[in-house]
């Protein structure tokens, strides 16, 4: 929104292609239409939310909402929408497809009630239905908390918030976290929120196994080692009827991929994304990116980056000139390096241990689709497999209607593990459009279009 | 606006919803509001398992509830394999749950 909005201004027509039903992605979710919801209810960036989206519109905006773009061949775009394909031309792109929590398995992940703390925060915030009536959130990081806070204003109560590390092990990167004040009163809000409503946080700890035999019953947890490894004899069980994880995110990077888009793996997330320059430009020419999919850093941080990219598109379709564009990149490009700074502290302290992988063993599902198991993957790997690509053709763990978005990160563990490489040497799979599932009864019916820019 | 309701199902009491829109699931009228998700009507109703899995039968729930994981699969009116979570409610909609999802490969 912010670099459709961005670019509006700076004169370029706009498409914006979004496959929800509403615009404004994960942060700026809006309840249904029809939904009435007393103020005191809704939370700031509710407001803010509905600000910007205000700003869509615009003269030079076109909105296109459950528009699913499965793909880029040179200057256009194709999209689903409605049951129906269209290809989409403009002179310059934007990509900002976001990112979803990192699947974690474990014991009983599979059972229905085991959930993603972004779905859970989902289902409350812009339905109002509760995933649980009692929960445990666990992960790792200061995401929970929002989601803590959702929950609780849907009615869950929330049994104990779990968190993977310890306060002492923040201290030595306080240095890089000084001076981000705003970001800190906002953690405190929510941290306040919790403690009021008696929410216990338990440091050092994580979920161990869901129990339930078509649902979830309840949770074992466990003190962790400094590598997030269970120590064996402080489980104790947790009487909940949902779970929900949050361990970081993945980038949703699919399209800029298949769209020849460089990559680029961050060490402390351990997982790729969209590499780019300063102004927001890939390696691609026209192509942009902004927000979670070149490296996980919240909302703030992918506003300054939907301004810049915003400005650049506009610069490269010829509606603003190359001073202009200069100008007025200055001040959200200092504000991203600073937000960004913040960002890599927050994923150094927060990003994955190994003690995560821990359960990928025996008959662990890993790929849920498929229902492949940790176990053929490991035999697969000690029979010559070393690319998550053979791993793929050899158990089909990756092949099912995900595409391997929720079993690849851990796959490439599993293959970084077994063969001791280092998992940045283990290649991103390439990408082929369609990049989501796409009916070919809507691929028959086409009926394209030309715009100038789209985002 | 429809009136503000508070029951035993997991909606939130005391938040407004929209028009009530009669919707099918298995065959049997449930009373959903506009505005909802499909995955919101069937969550609600505590019955968790959407489907089930095509190789082992588990039951399967939502997992990602934006769109990625593609766990959350029903039928609705006659297709197969669409996602809960993306799609709104519309009135008279038939949705099934999924017995072996609507893979057709063979194992
Ligand atoms: C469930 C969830 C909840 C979150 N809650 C918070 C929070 O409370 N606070 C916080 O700071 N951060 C939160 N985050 C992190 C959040 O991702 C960022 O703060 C912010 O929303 C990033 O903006 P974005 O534009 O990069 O991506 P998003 O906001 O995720 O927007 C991506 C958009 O791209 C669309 N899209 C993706 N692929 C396609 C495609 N192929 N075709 C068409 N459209 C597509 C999606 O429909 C979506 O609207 C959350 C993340 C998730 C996954
Ligand atoms: S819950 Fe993951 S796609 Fe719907």
């Amino acid at each position: 929104m912010s670099a459709a909005v961005t670019a509006a201004e700076s004169g370029a027509r706009v498409i914006v292609l979004d496959e929800y039903a509403k615009p404004g992605g994960q942060f700026f979710k809006r309840t249904g239409d029809g939904f009435a919801v007393a103020p005191k209810w809704l939370t700031r960036e509710h407001a803010r939310g509905e600000a910007l989206r205000g700003k869509l519109d615009h003269p030079n905006i076109t909105v296109l909402t459950r528009a699913l773009v499965w793909g880029r061949f040179d200057d256009r775009v194709m999209v689903a929408h409605e049951g129906h394909s269209k290809s989409i031309y403009g002179k310059a792109l934007v990509i900002a497809t976001g990112a979803y929590d990192r699947p974690v398995a474990f014991p009983g992940w599979t059972l229905p009630g085991v959930l993603t703390a972004g779905g859970a925060q989902t289902l409350a915030k812009s339905q109002w239905v509760k995933p649980g009536r009692r929960m445990l959130l666990a992960g790792a990081g200061p995401f929970l908390l929002p989601v803590a806070l959702s929950l609780l204003r849907a009615d869950v109560s929330i049994a104990a918030l779990v968190e993977a590390t310890r306060p002492i092990e923040w201290l030595p990167h306080l240095g890089s976290l000084w001076g981000q004040w705003p970001r800190f009163s906002e953690a405190w809000e929510y941290k306040d929120n919790l403690r009021r409503t008696g929410v216990p946080t338990l440091y050092g700890h994580k979920i161990v196994r869901a129990l339930g035999e078509k649902r979830v019953e309840g949770a074992v947890i466990a003190k962790v080692d400094r590598k997030w490894r269970a120590i064996p004899g402080s489980e104790r069980t947790i009487e909940v009827d949902a779970i929900a994880t949050g361990y970081g995110f993945l980038a949703n990077i699919e399209l800029a991929a298949s769209s020849g888009c460089e990559l680029r793996f961050d060490e402390h997330a351990r997982t790729w994304f969209v590499k780019c320059t300063p102004a927001m430009a890939t390696n691609k020419a026209g192509v942009f990116v902004a927000g979670e999919i070149t490296g996980i850093g919240g909302s703030a941080l992918a506003l300054e980056e939907g301004r810049i990219a915003g400005l650049s598109a506009a610069e490269f379709a010829g509606t603003l000139t190359a001073h202009a564009a200069d100008e007025q990149r200055r001040q959200p490009i200092w504000q991203r390096a600073r937000l960004e700074r913040f960002a890599n502290a927050l994923n150094a302290l927060f990003g994955p241990r190994p003690g995560l992988w821990e359960f990928l063993t025996d008959d662990m599902t890993v790929c849920r689709c498929e229902e492949v198991k940790a176990k053929e993957i490991a035999a697969c790997i000690a029979n010559g497999a070393t690319t998550t690509k053979s791993i793929k053709d050899w158990t089909r763990a990756g092949m099912g209607l995900c595409e391997g978005r929720i079993c690849r990160g851990m796959v490439g563990e599993i293959l970084a593990r077994d063969r001791d490489v280092a998992l940045c040497s283990i290649p991103f799979p390439s990408v082929r459009p369609p990049i989501k599932p796409v009916p070919f009864s809507t691929l028959l019916q086409d009926d394209s279009q030309s715009e100038s820019i789209a985002s | 606006m429809a009136p503000e309701r508070t029951s035993g199902d997991l909606r939130t009491a005391g938040i407004g919803r929209g028009w009530p829109v009669p919707v099918f699931v298995d065959g049997k009228e449930v009373q959903a509001f506009e505005g909802e998700t499909v995955l919101a009507v069937l969550w609600a109703s505590g019955d968790h398992t959407l489907h089930t899995t095509a190789r082992t039968h588990e039951p399967r729930g939502f997992f990602c509830g934006i769109g990625v994981c593609f766990d959350c699969l029903v039928t609705i009116d006659g297709i197969v394999n669409l996602r809960a979570c993306l799609e709104p409610v519309r009135s008279g909609m038939k949705i099934k749950r999924q017995q072996d999802p609507g893979y057709t490969h063979a194992r």
